[in-house]
């Protein structure tokens, strides 16, 4: 009964093919724009997710985001430290600089000044240099997609000089992480030559990064830093949270994306709907003999869901075959805008769901014609 | 034995002028192993009376039973599966699946009786090759010329091996050369003992195929002759 339902469904081949690719448009565009919103997402905590070996972050109570870094004072290392539960803390320094080239190309830069003792929060994977040659004087690292912007045509190297906040600076490593929700080039020293290079007249922090003790809980020890300072203390997973969630509502991120995504779920429906539709009503005849012989409408409607589960495992297949495709392109890029773009496996599944849903939606409007068919109708010519 | 009796069957149709009889009264029977004829003008009821005697229109009063059956009293499911063991259709149009080759088309009702694909296309092709058309078993329905659509259409409507084989204008279609070749084979394939067979036509240049010739005229039946004498008249 199968075989005469994929029979039916292939020979049509023109419709076959509008019901495949309207399937697999859509689904191309659901998974792949939810996956960049989601990347896009994960980019604007990327310097929280980078610094995964803290679990707790402290700041002013005035910060929302990591993006509006606050300066308090060094002293605030010393009160985390002190508060019961916080195993270690360290200090960490974020601002946008002037960087100036030996050319006098100048560039906007997000400094990132990592603890000199510990280097929490430092780049995970190096591409030139090593993250011991930050203690050498001047020393800083630039990410590869920055190399790029402040040096084009230029291709990655160490030993260049710079200028950041009229203070000389030495690139010594070029590191790889992900895109980031400024887009700016980013570069690491230690805390103590970000806040000269800044200009700060003060030795400031702009966040503190802890570790609450093995065996307590993180959100406990967060209320016990607030309680205990008069700080706004998240836990990691929280502060991630709040920062995707302040984008959400201030950048119309999530409406962009949403109206593509809407997009895609309309010309989902749309062409995979009239698309069936039109493939029943058609077949109306055939289906009226195969009732007439003796089909029954459970046959019937075994036969045209067999037929939609097809064509969405096909049209998906296909659609999330490109997508997959256009980010193993662009994903491994070093300086690309879409580096470390990914697909989540969540998005991957759901989309799936999501694309079946449709299609035996379409299938079950339509089949209502099909289970309808008078058999009799066989007899009129 | 009687194959199929209708006793004072009535239909009335709804339409947007009112009500519609379109049969009235009707007394029909068409025994086993025989082919009846049921012919007249367009628009007197006979498509209408084989397919109550199908049990594809309901609603008719009267007395229609198939082999014994009352067929108006059966509910629906048992209905399908009556007419899927005991009833095969030839249509017009052919209404073979366009996607299915000539093969596979004389196989679906067997499938649909659940025989294993395999099985089935095995006894689907003995059938074609008993109505020479092995040669093009494995043509679809648009590679095949009428004549040879139908010839298919009616492997398809004997491959179950039905007691009431229906068959509504077989050869409206065809041209006479082919016309006649269809009526034929359906004959020799279809005359059997304990099987019924019905042939709605309006062509009179077939009439001699059939052992008895049942007329219908405004939702009457007004005549029954034997085939040949009905075909004899006709030509004078």
């Amino acid at each position: 009964m199968m075989r005469i339902a994929f029979k039916m469904l292939l020979h049509d081949t023109a419709k076959y093919l509008a019901l495949v690719v309207g399937i697999a448009f859509a689904t191309l565009l659901i998974s792949q724009q939810s996956a960049i919103f989601h990347s896009v997402l994960h980019s604007a905590a990327r310097e929280i997710l980078g610094a995964s070996e803290a679990d707790l972050w402290v700041m002013k109570r005035s910060v929302e985001t990591i993006d509006e870094p606050d300066q308090m004072s060094e002293l605030t290392v010393g009160r985390v430290r002190s508060v019961a539960g916080v195993a270690w803390a360290a200090p960490y320094y974020q601002s946008i600089a002037q960087l100036r080239t030996e050319t006098g190309r100048t560039k906007a830069v997000q400094l990132i000044g990592i603890d000199d003792s510990s280097m929490t929060a430092a780049p995970r994977e190096m591409l030139l240099g090593s993250l011991e040659d930050l203690a050498r004087p001047d020393a800083v690292i630039v990410d590869a997609a920055g190399f790029a912007a402040i040096f084009p045509g230029l291709s990655m190297q160490t030993g260049l000089a710079v200028e950041i906040g009229q203070r000389r600076a030495l690139i010594v490593g070029v590191c790889h992480v992900g895109s980031s929700w400024s887009g700016l080039p980013r570069v690491y020293t230690r805390r103590s030559l970000a806040v000269e290079m800044a200009r700060e007249t003060v030795n400031p922090v702009t966040f503190v990064l802890a570790r609450a003790e093995a065996g307590e809980d993180p959100a406990a020890v967060a209320a016990a830093i607030r309680r205990d300072t008069g700080l706004r203390a998240r836990t990691r997973d929280r502060f991630i949270a709040e920062t995707q969630a302040w984008i959400l509502k201030y950048s119309g991120v999530a409406e962009n994306f949403g109206i593509t995504i809407l997009m895609g779920v309309v010309i989902g429906v749309a062409i995979v709907g009239q698309t069936f539709y039109m493939f029943s009503v058609e077949n109306l005849k055939q289906f009226a003999a195969l009732k007439a012989i003796g089909f029954e409408n459970r046959h019937i409607l075994k036969m045209i869901g067999a037929q939609a589960v097809f064509v969405a495992a096909v049209g998906y297949g296909l659609g999330v075959g490109v997508a997959g495709l256009f980010f193993a392109m662009f994903s491994p890029s070093l300086t690309g805008g879409l580096r470390g773009m990914f697909m989540h496996p969540v998005i991957f599944g759901g989309t799936g769901v999501f694309i079946l849903a449709v299609t035996l939606t379409a299938c079950l409007v339509s089949v209502r014609k099909v289970l309808m068919v008078d058999p009799a109708l066989v007899f009129r010519s | 034995m009687n194959g199929v009796m209708c006793r004072s069957v009535e239909h009335v149709f709804k339409t947007s002028a009112g009500p519609l009889k379109v049969l009235k009264g009707v007394d029909f029977d068409a025994e086993a192993g025989r082919l009846t004829m049921l012919v007249g003008p367009s628009g007197c009821g006979k498509t209408t009376l084989i397919s109550i005697i199908a049990g594809l229109l309901r609603g008719a009063s009267g007395t229609v039973r198939v082999f014994d059956e009352d067929v108006a009293a059966l509910p629906a499911g048992r209905l399908v599966a009556f007419r899927r063991r005991n009833v095969g259709f030839v249509f017009q149009q052919y209404n073979l699946l366009a996607g299915l080759t000539a093969a596979e088309n004389a196989a679906v009702p067997l499938v649909g009786a659940g025989a294993p694909w395999p099985a089935a296309l095995d006894r689907a092709r003995a059938l074609l090759d008993r109505i020479e058309m092995t040669p093009h078993a494995d043509k679809l329905p648009r590679q095949l010329s009428g004549g040879q659509q139908q010839r298919v259409a009616i492997a398809r409507a004997l491959a179950h091996e039905p007691r009431l084989l229906l068959c509504d204008e077989p050869t409206a279609a065809l041209d006479g050369k082919s016309g006649r070749a269809v009526m034929a084979l359906l004959r020799s394939l279809a005359v059997r003992p304990g099987r019924a067979a019905i042939v709605v036509t309006h062509d009179p240049r077939v009439y001699a195929f059939a052992d008895r010739v049942a007329h219908m005229e405004d939702g009457k039946l007004v005549k029954v002759e034997a085939g040949q004498a009905c075909a004899a008249s006709d030509q004078t």
